[in-house]
Order: structure tokens, then C-alpha cells, then sequence
């Protein structure tokens, strides 16, 4: 035990101690806080330029109606949108267009619209302009010019464009979750926000720190430092020390994280007012403690199980090569959890869903969504942590089979019988 | 007791029989060569000593018992293809491999500053493993392998890659070691080496033990009946075929054959007489020659075959 606490304490000091980790560490805090202060920042944020725009309407319906219709204004209450219309018949089209192209070229006017004489009929219109990748103003011309031609036809057909409106009014739909105990939670889409995170960094975690364990093994064999250790302990130590202690790193990164990430949601609220008046309603996501307190279970549970995984083919390693080959399949195994997270999230009461959340090497993840979607019974999450341990349990037999004969043997990459012969040593 | 006990140890790969039927006791306080030319099946024998092969057959014993994790503390072992953490501070890396051998680090830390001073490597203390050179690593690797002051030292190849001065100090620690009590256990086809270290050694060839034994012994075996003389004077008794039966002169000395019922002593006996003898000793074939020659030997009785 104290040769495994003494190569647990070298993996984790040497690592934690590194300019990576330590950066890694600190970057990763500043994304979360632009991502729940950047949203609130910029949904608040108004354009304060002047917009010229020329309007060729040929109808004669529209330039009118889009003028009163583009109202929106600046923060100095000025007219966003200056609308100027520009006279032109099919015959000289041509070139009022090239006229005007010529003017958004050397910006004069920001953009124009050609509003085509049978508009009514034919559902077209066109606007021109140096950059039109922008959703939202896209949104906003749409529906401008859409609006005002419904409206026209309803006139043309005799209905009141005001009461057709109310009577078409869209009905909202309130989300609830049901937590446990009964307690009722406005839910505003969030939950999913939160549980699409949390899977995130569950999914990176077994990732990430998996294959540095296999790094880890596979460099003391390549560099032969592996022989000195094992002259002065068992393999199955060396083995238990390194899994230890990446994982506490990996554990210390995620309390680091988790630390911020909790301080900001206490936070954030006053801090998007801080930057913005005016945005106190942007809602923010909070966590329930049980799905924390879940998320560190699955977290260390998976991490056990594709570390001892990883552990044992980082062994059987005798090129990098062999590394990259090796690792796919198990990589594959973390990728389809996270796809099954998708599936679980739409359909958290499916047949499937049960099945998949049984599964000790996709249950870290697709057991843990689940919880955080629709919280299943207890004695369901009990059996699919029960099946996890039992798995880790074999793994750990295993790969320390596998380990404490690879972790020496040189030369090309063992076929898959050689190492079941391993097994019997 | 023994330190090191080998009893009919086998070892093939695939087909390859890297050790047969090797047999091997030890007695403390002793060190020992392990020769043989390159494939023979040192460094195999030397891993399944360090219980990192395991034997297809046979018995290891180490201190009359077998491989157990107490026994492992009390080995210091330097494999043939060097190894450190890279990135890791010698300082560091030197705590570090001494606490995996249970020293304490209050304990470790004058050893290491003894040795690290010993080595001339004081001023690397700090700096990473691989800023060092490889000479230099490889001074670290044999320190990190007598730091907790094992019974038994087992080195392979210990001096390829040192220079002439590195090499004179690591075979005065190795006698030092020795002198302490430890038992030694290198392997190297480097022969003067072996000629000034070791007590006793073990030659082998392609998986097999040809010569062991202590090393007076061997030579004295392989003693031809011949003398090397250094003298001033008219040596007439040269030519006396009654007494000697062939003579060779070389640049500096001359070797003489005795006839066939005569001994070294009746030779001296006349040549004192008649000649100033300045050297006067029996001729001792060097290990080196007696490695080629019982490998050959070996070769030509397969070929013959």
C-alpha cells in the first residue's frame, strides 16, 4: 500500500505541478464565465448605427407600411432604419439597380429592397446588401415585408388584419419539471442546457484523463523506466498508483471547475447587471445538489473502469501507433454513451433508454443523463452502479493480468491470443 | 547460505532457447561476472532473476526464498536499456526511487547529496533528467541502485558508455559495495573488467553454461605448462631438449615449454645458475582468451557435428 501511495503521490504532484494543468485549469473558468455572462451581454446589446436603406417598390403597397413598420429606434431615440424610396419602372430596373449596388459599394446607403410589381402573386421580394449574414436583421426585413403584404390580402378580402391577428394568437406553453418529493420547478429550457453541459464534461473527462493514463503507462514502458519501478514493486501497485493519482488530478480539476461554476450561478445575475442595466431577467441555470452529487459518483466510477481499460492496453503498447489503433475502439464506446445521452435526453422513458442505462461502459454517461433529465427509481440507479463496480472489479483483475505482463514485453504489438495466454500467468 | 540461487532454470521464446538448464549458487559478500558474447542469454538471465520473465522451468531463489515483495527491497537491480522520467528533477527522481525502496526520505536525503557529490553531479540536483547527458543519466540510474544499501546488486552492463573515468569509479563503489557486504552481480562482455572485479563468474553461450566457477580457479585450469621468463644472459639451458621441450622468444620475454618430466621448478633451478632472471612466472591465459577460446571451442565442436 505505501509503494501505491508513493507512485500515486508522484503521478499526481508532477502532473498538477505542470504549466499545462495549471492553465488548463485557470482558462477553462474564464469560458464558463463568458458563456453565461457573454449571452446576457450580447442579447442586450443594440446596434446604434443608422441603417439607409432604398426601397424600389414597384407594387406601390409596401415602401409606405415597411417605413411604419421598421420603427425600431436607437438608444439616442433617433430612427434606426432612414428609408428612402427610389422610383423605377421594368425598363429601367437594370440600372437604378446597378445605381444603387454602386452606392452600397461605397457605402452610401447600407442596402436596398426590390419589391417586385406582382408581389401579391408572386411571394418575392429582394433585398440587396455588402453583408447579409445576419440572421436576425434577415428575420426582421422578412417579417416585415411579410407582415405587410398578409395584411394587404386580408384587406383585399375584407377581414379586419387586427382581428385576425387576435384571433390567431400563438398560445404560450410553460415548461414545468417535476423534481423529486413532488416539488414543481419553472423550467425554461434550461434543464437541458445544463444537463447537455454536464454530459459534456463527463464525456471529456473519461476522454481526456483515460487516454492520459494510457499515455502515461505506454511512455514508462517505451522509455524502459518502467523495469526500475517494477524492480521495487508489483505491477498491479505501479498500476493502482498511476490510476490513483491521474485521477485525483482529474478529481482536483473538476473541484476547481465545479467551485467557479457554482460561484458564478450565486453570481452571475448581478454580474450581467453589472456589465448591462436592464438584464436582471435573464434566467440562470441552477443545479439540483443530488445531480452533483451524482455526477461526482459517475464520474469516478467511469473513470475506474475506462482508466483500468486504458491501463492495460497503454501495456500492450510498443509503438505510437499502436497507441492511436488500440485506443479507437474504447473511444468508440465513450462516443456512442454520448449519443445515447441524446436520445435519452428526447425520450428519458423509452425501453431502450433503460437498457442502455444498465450497461456498465455506457451507464457512467447514459445512467447519469438520465438522472439529470427525468430522475429514475432508485433501485434502478442502485442495480446500474451495482453492475458498474462489478465490472470495474473484473476490469481490474483483468488489466492487471494484462499489465503486469505487457508492461515488459517488447517487440511487435501482441495478437488478441497471445494476451488471453497472458491471462493464465 | 546463498544470496542467489538458480536451479535448472529454463527459458525459450517461440523456438529460441534463451537459457537451459542454468544452475547457479552464490555466496554473499562475493562479486560475480555473468559473461557470455552478445545473445547469450545474460540479460534474459537477469530478468527472470528480477521476476520480470518468468522462468518456463526452474527454481530462482533470492536469500532462500522465493521472489517475495520484502526480498525485492533488498535488491538493487540496473537494467541494460536505461530509463529515467524525463521531466522529473534528479533530486526529485533520487527521492523518489529510494522511497519506492521504502528509505525514508530524511534518510535518502544525505545519501543522495553523498552520492550526488561522489558522482560530481551536484550541480544537476535541480535540473530535469534530460538535460543531463546520457553518461550522466546513467550515473543517476546506478546511484538510484545502491541508495538503499541492497544485499544484492544486480547490474547489467554496467560500464557500456562510461568513459574511463566514470568507469573507474563506478568499479571502485562496486568493491566498496562489496566491502560493505553486498553481493554483485554484473553482466558484461568487457573481460579486464571481470579480470580485476570479480570473485567469481558464470560463462555462458547461447542459453548454456559453459565455464563457472571461482575465477583463481578457472585460470589455474586453463594454466598452460608453460613459463614467462624475463633474464640478462647467454640462456643456454634453452636448447637442452631434455628440459625444455620448445621455447618462443618474444619482444620483452621469452616462453618456455618444460620437457615432457620436467618440472617448472627443475627449469628455475638451471636458468638461476646460468642466467640474471629479472621475471619469473607461470603463464596464466587472460580470461579474454579463455572466453574465445571455450566459445570457439563450442563453435567447432557444433560445426564438427
Amino acid at each position: 500500500m505505501n509503494k501505491v501511495w508513493t507512485i500515486f503521490k508522484r503521478e499526481y504532484l508532477t502532473r498538477v505541478k505542470t504549466k499545462g494543468f495549471i492553465i488548463g485549469t485557470a482558462l477553462t473558468p474564464l469560458l464558463i464565465i463568458a458563456l453565461t455572462i457573454g449571452p446576457g451581454l450580447l442579447i442586450n446589446m443594440k446596434s446604434d448605427k443608422v441603417k439607409h436603406l432604398s426601397v424600389i417598390d414597384m407594387s406601390g403597397i409596401v415602401y409606405e407600411e415597411l417605413v411604419l413598420a421598421l420603427d425600431d429606434t436607437t438608444n439616442s431615440r433617433e430612427r434606426l432604419y432612414e428609408l428612402t424610396q427610389v422610383p423605377a419602372t421594368s425598363i429601367n430596373l437594370a440600372d437604378v439597380k446597378n445605381e444603387l449596388s454602386q452606392s452600397v459599394d461605397n457605402d452610401k446607403i447600407d442596402g436596398y429592397f426590390i419589391i417586385p410589381e406582382n408581389i401579391i402573386e408572386s411571394n418575392k421580394s429582394e433585398y440587396y446588401a455588402k453583408s447579409v449574414s445576419d440572421f436576425d436583421q434577415n428575420r426582421i426585413y422578412r417579417n416585415a415585408v411579410s407582415r405587410i403584404i398578409t395584411n394587404y390580402r386580408l384587406k383585399e378580402s375584407n377581414l379586419d388584419p387586427k382581428i385576425i391577428n387576435n384571433l390567431t394568437q400563438r398560445i404560450q406553453l410553460k415548461t414545468f419539471k417535476v423534481e423529486k418529493g413532488g416539488e414543481e420547478k419553472e423550467d425554461i429550457g434550461l434543464s437541458f442546457a445544463v444537463t447537455f453541459i454536464m454530459v459534456m464534461f463527463l464525456y471529456m473527462a473519461l476522454i481526456m484523463y483515460g487516454a492520459l493514463v494510457m499515455r502515461s503507462v505506454y511512455e514508462e514502458k517505451l522509455s524502459r523506466v518502467a523495469e526500475i519501478i517494477l524492480s521495487s514493486c508489483k505491477p498491479f501497485q505501479l498500476m493502482a498508483g498511476k490510476v490513483l493519482g491521474i485521477g485525483a488530478v482529474g478529481l482536483t480539476q473538476y473541484l476547481i471547475w465545479a467551485a467557479v461554476a457554482g460561484i458564478l450561478t450565486f453570481y452571475s445575475g448581478s454580474m450581467v447587471q453589472m456589465f448591462s442595466a436592464g438584464a436582471g431577467d435573464v434566467p440562470i441555470p441552477t443545479i439540483p445538489i443530488s445531480v452533483l452529487v451524482y455526477f461526482v459518483i459517475f464520474f469516478i466510477f467511469g473513470y475506474m473502469l475506462f482508466a483500468t481499460l486504458y491501463a492495460a492496453l497503454g501495456a500492450m503498447v510498443n509503438t505510437e501507433q499502436d497507441a492511436q489503433q488500440l485506443q479507437f475502439p474504447v473511444i468508440m464506446l465513450i462516443i456512442v454513451s454520448f449519443i445515447f445521452a441524446f436520445y435519452i435526453i428526447r425520450q428519458p422513458t423509452s425501453g431502450l433508454t433503460h437498457i442502455v442505462s444498465l450497461i456498465p461502459f455506457f451507464s457512467p454517461i447514459t445512467m447519469f443523463t438520465r438522472i439529470s433529465v427525468q430522475t429514475p427509481p432508485f433501485s434502478e440507479i442502485l442495480l446500474s452502479i451495482a453492475i458498474l463496480i462489478a465490472t470495474i472489479i473484473f476490469l481490474i483483475w483483468l488489466a492487471g493480468k494484462i499489465f503486469r505482463v505487457g508492461i515488459l514485453m517488447y517487440g511487435k504489438r501482441p495478437t488478441l491470443p497471445e494476451v488471453f495466454r497472458w491471462l493464465r500467468y | 547460505m546463498s544470496i542467489l540461487t538458480l536451479d535448472h532454470v529454463y527459458k525459450s521464446f517461440n523456438s529460441v532457447h534463451a537459457v537451459q538448464d542454468l544452475s547457479l549458487d552464490l555466496p554473499p559478500g562475493i562479486i560475480f561476472g555473468l559473461l557470455g558474447p552478445n545473445g547469450a542469454g545474460k540479460t534474459t538471465t537477469i530478468r527472470m532473476i528480477m521476476d520480470i520473465i518468468i522462468p518456463d522451468k526452474g527454481k530462482i531463489l533470492i536469500m532462500d526464498e522465493l521472489n517475495s515483495q520484502k526480498m525485492r527491497d533488498q535488491v538493487g537491480y540496473l537494467p541494460e536499456e536505461r530509463g529515467l522520467y524525463r521531466k522529473m528533477k534528479i533530486g526529485e527522481l533520487l527521492t523518489f526511487l529510494a522511497e519506492m525502496k521504502e528509505l525514508k526520505p530524511a534518510q535518502s536525503k544525505k545519501r543522495i547529496d553523498y552520492w550526488l557529490e561522489r558522482f560530481e553531479l551536484s550541480d544537476w540536483k535541480d535540473k530535469k533528467a534530460e538535460e543531463l547527458s546520457r553518461g550522466m543519466q546513467q550515473k543517476v540510474q546506478f546511484i538510484s541502485t545502491i541508495i538503499h544499501e541492497p544485499n544484492l546488486i544486480i547490474l547489467d552492463e554496467p560500464f557500456t558508455g562510461l568513459d574511463p573515468i566514470n568507469s573507474e569509479l563506478v568499479k571502485n563503489v562496486m568493491l566498496e559495495q562489496k566491502e560493505r557486504g553486498a553481493t554483485i552481480i554484473f553482466s558484461t562482455h568487457l573481460m579486464d573488467q571481470v579480470e580485476k572485479l570479480c570473485d567469481s563468474i558464470c560463462l555462458i553461450n547461447e542459453g548454456k553454461s559453459v565455464l563457472s566457477g571461482e575465477l583463481k580457479r578457472i585460470k589455474k585450469n586453463f594454466r598452460r605448462n608453460s613459463i614467462r621468463m624475463e633474464f640478462n644472459g647467454d640462456a643456454k639451458f634453452l636448447i637442452d631438449t631434455t628440459l625444455v621441450q620448445k621455447f618462443k622468444q618474444n619482444d620483452d620475454y621469452t616462453e618456455v615449454y618444460p620437457a615432457e618430466n620436467k618440472s617448472i621448478q627443475n627449469i628455475l633451478q638451471v636458468a638461476i645458475k646460468e642466467v640474471e632472471i629479472s621475471k619469473f612466472e607461470v603463464m596464466e591465459p587472460s580470461l579474454h582468451e579463455i572466453f574465445i577460446e571455450t566459445v570457439t571451442k563450442k563453435k567447432k565442436e557444433q560445426i564438427s557435428e
